[in-house]
């Protein structure tokens, strides 16, 4: 757990609750490309917590290593690389919801996060568990109010820093090759879903998950 | 304390299949993924054999020298299922891979790329068989799903793009709740036992866990996480897509053991919650298993598709797991887990027909299919019989395993819930059954087969390959042999996998 009023605690504090606000831009940001570069910085914000926790536990300088590699680079070349061969570098998809709705609701995510965390462990934790929690919730928002294909990818990317800011909080002792195996399970998945996101749209022209209705029988 | 050597094999042979597949030509490679199959399988025998041959020793004795494996009585039982399946998918595909490449349905790159996934998706199943380190288990789970998303996908169809897409992302959106679950269980374990809490043997043997919200929390997420993989409704709405769009032997493959390796995760879980006394879970899972059982019952006398029939089965067999496994009874433990077994020989059996059921009528909709005991006698039979094993009737091996999930549930004073599952079951069986008398005697709604005599012309004889009807023939003989007689080891191991499941490990 965090050790209160020291550099370490304030540093981690201080990039977790960034973290949020890069998800909102994400949401809102139409173009995939910017939104991917977005992703980046998010990402570089949790390698700074790491960097940060490494001073604590040494084992973290590895695990930001990983994420460095996984989600810094990878992850958003990915989304990059789908976008571009499959043309469709800007969000075209309307959301299910309207955009003032959609961000008010994000903020209410973000707050709730805050409150489910601060039930379970004190302060200072309770601020990179909040911010855990929201993303996750926040990748859960983007799955079910995106139609674009990309966007839904996305969700699972905020769904992965979020399980890892959790496991950083809560399981700060599990061994770097199990947080490799998580790492890794999650960059083979976000290449998977991006090669049927470009398969998907060769044989339907659209990246737009209401089109995928063809199994709706018995 | 276990060998590490037969964890060894098992991991090691599908990979080297896995590597070696993928660079041969699909003629081959079928025959290197045979040779994988039979080295697991005689390790995941001799598991077997050892673990039963010697008396119950609590979990700690089972742990492998390297600790994040363990292979005690519910290792071994999930073993044998994956292992045999496996094996006979493998004898499968060698007449089966033939067929379709020879048909032009599949590429013969493609062939070579089935192969290889195949082996990938078996390699993580089995290392989440064996897993003691309960983070692994969870990446074992989630690599299962990545594995078998190019299988779901691989006709290349929109419909199976559509059925992957959505099988991953329901998936894997369940399976973030698990890796919740799993932290919380880990952080509230390690404050006493260090970095132990991440293994279930010492979570069983040390009891580190005080009854707390969180630790609830904890189990109702990996419910639904591991419940969302198992099949279990209300999280079960990509299965049918999924196993309906994916060739036949990978359908059986996530029909027969992938939904039984999370269930068995699931197991693992429902084990730890009854060691601390945590009614909830098992009253849950009774709860998950019964609905499962309804709600599928329902599609299943509406659904003309004969995959999509085939799936909705799965879930409401893994409901009827699920229950034995809720009514917390010795009897019940072992009529669910027994039905695990069971229903892995039979799905498997009849998801490899159905693949032939396609090459004869050229459609899977059930409407078009009919007279099948005319046109292949043997198939027609198998049919009739599977369709009756897998409706739980008499001799067959389905019937005593959810019977003692039944009986195991009077023992237990739930006659509510018996009702509901009595009634249900009685709903499927109705539903099985007319599909079954429709494909082998009923008449097609419209001839479309080349094999079907309809008073004049010529007409072709369907020639089943060899390899393919021996397996399915194997199998039901199996099934037949099972429900009769339960040889003493595997009553053994399901009595020792029981006292797991209840807690006194």
């Amino acid at each position: 757990m965090l050790p209160p009023n020291t550099p370490v605690c304030v540093v981690v504090c201080t990039l977790a609750s960034i973290m949020p606000v890069t998800a909102l831009l994400i949401s809102e940001e139409r173009s995939i490309v910017k939104a991917a570069y977005t992703y980046s910085a998010q990402t570089l914000l949790l390698v700074g917590v790491f960097i940060a926790l490494g001073f604590k536990y040494y084992w973290f300088f590895i695990w930001a290593c990983t994420a460095s590699v996984t989600k810094v680079f990878l992850a958003p070349y990915i989304i990059v690389w789908a976008a571009r061969k499959t043309g469709r570098v800007e969000e075209v998809e309307r959301p299910v919801l309207p955009r003032v709705a959609s961000v008010a609701l994000m903020v209410a995510i973000i707050i709730a996060g805050y409150f489910i965390a601060s039930t379970y462990v004190r302060m200072p934790d309770t601020v990179p568990l909040g911010v855990s929690v929201a993303l996750t919730l926040l990748g859960l928002f983007l799955i079910t109010t995106r139609r674009n294909l990309l966007k839904q990818i996305f969700g699972f990317l905020h769904f992965e820093n979020g399980a890892h800011l959790t496991l950083a909080v809560l399981a700060p002792s599990i061994p770097e090759t199990i947080d490799a195996g998580i790492a890794t399970d999650a960059i083979v998945l976000v290449l998977i879903l991006a090669v049927l996101a470009i398969e998907i749209h060769k044989s339907l022209k659209t990246l737009d998950v209401s089109s995928l209705t063809m199994l709706k029988h018995s | 304390m276990m060998p590490l050597w037969p964890v060894v094999v098992v991991l090691a042979a599908p990979s080297a299949a896995a590597v070696a597949t993928y660079f041969m030509r699909a003629r081959w490679g079928r025959y290197v993924t045979l040779a994988a199959a039979v080295a697991v399988f005689t390790s995941a025998l001799w598991v077997l054999v050892r673990v039963s041959t010697s008396p119950y020793a609590g979990v700690e004795a089972y742990v492998t020298p390297v600790k994040d494996f363990i292979l005690d009585p519910l290792a071994s039982w999930i073993l044998l299922i994956v292992s045999t399946i496996y094996l006979l998918i493998a004898i499968y595909a060698i007449g089966f891979t033939g067929r379709e490449v020879e048909e032009g349905i599949l590429r013969g790159g493609r062939a070579s790329l089935m192969h290889s996934l195949i082996n990938v998706f078996v390699l993580t199943m089995l290392l989440s068989s064996v897993s003691n380190n309960l983070f692994m288990l969870w990446v074992a789970i989630e690599a299962t799903t990545l594995a078998s998303a190019f299988l779901v996908a691989l006709y290349g169809r929109a419909e199976s793009l559509e059925a992957a897409w959505k099988y991953v992302i329901i998936c894997s959106v369940g399976l973030v709740f698990s890796l919740y679950g799993t932290s919380l269980l880990y952080a509230e374990g390690s404050g006493r036992i260090g970095f132990n809490a991440a293994f279930w043997s010492s979570l069983i043997t040390h009891r580190p866990l005080a009854a707390s919200a969180a630790v609830l929390a904890a189990f109702i997420a990996l419910l639904v996480g591991y419940g969302t993989k198992a099949g279990l409704a209300p999280m079960w709405t990509w299965l049918p897509d999924a196993h309906a769009e994916a060739p036949a032997p990978v359908s059986a493959l996530l029909s027969g053991v992938l939904i039984k390796c999370a269930f068995i995760g699931l197991v693992r879980y429902v084990s730890l919650a009854a060691a601390y006394g945590v009614r909830v879970v098992p009253e849950l899972t009774l709860a998950l298993g019964l609905l499962s059982m309804c709600v599928a019952s329902l599609f299943i006398i509406v659904s003309k598709d004969v995959k999509r029939l085939l799936a909705f089965h799965s879930v409401e067999n893994m409901g009827i797991a699920a229950v034995g496994i809720g009514f917390a009874t010795m009897t019940s433990v072992i009529g669910g887990l027994y039905h695990v077994l069971t229903h892995a020989l039979v799905k498997t059996m009849l998801f490899l027909l159905s693949g032939m059921l396609i090459w004869i009528y050229g459609t899977r909709d059930m409407r078009f299919m009919g007279r099948l005991l005319k046109i292949h006698r043997v198939l027609g039979f198998i049919i009739v019989a599977g369709g009756l094993a897998l409706g739980c009737s008499p001799p067959f091996a389905m019937f005593l395993s959810s019977y003692l999930v039944a009986y195991g549930g009077l023992l237990a004073g739930n006659l509510a819930a018996v009702i509901v599952y009595v009634a249900a079951s009685a709903i499927v069986f109705a539903g099985i059954v007319s599909h079954t008398l429709h494909v082998s005697v009923g008449e097609p709604k419209a001839n479309n087969s080349r094999y079907l005599p309809d008073g004049g012309g010529i007409v072709e004889r369907f020639k089943a390959p060899k390899t393919c009807l021996a397996v399915l023939i194997a199998i039901i003989t199996a099934v037949t042999v099972l429900g009769l007689y339960m040889p003493h080891t595997l009553h053994t191991i399901l009595s020792y996998s029981a006292k797991e499941v209840l807690g006194s490990g």
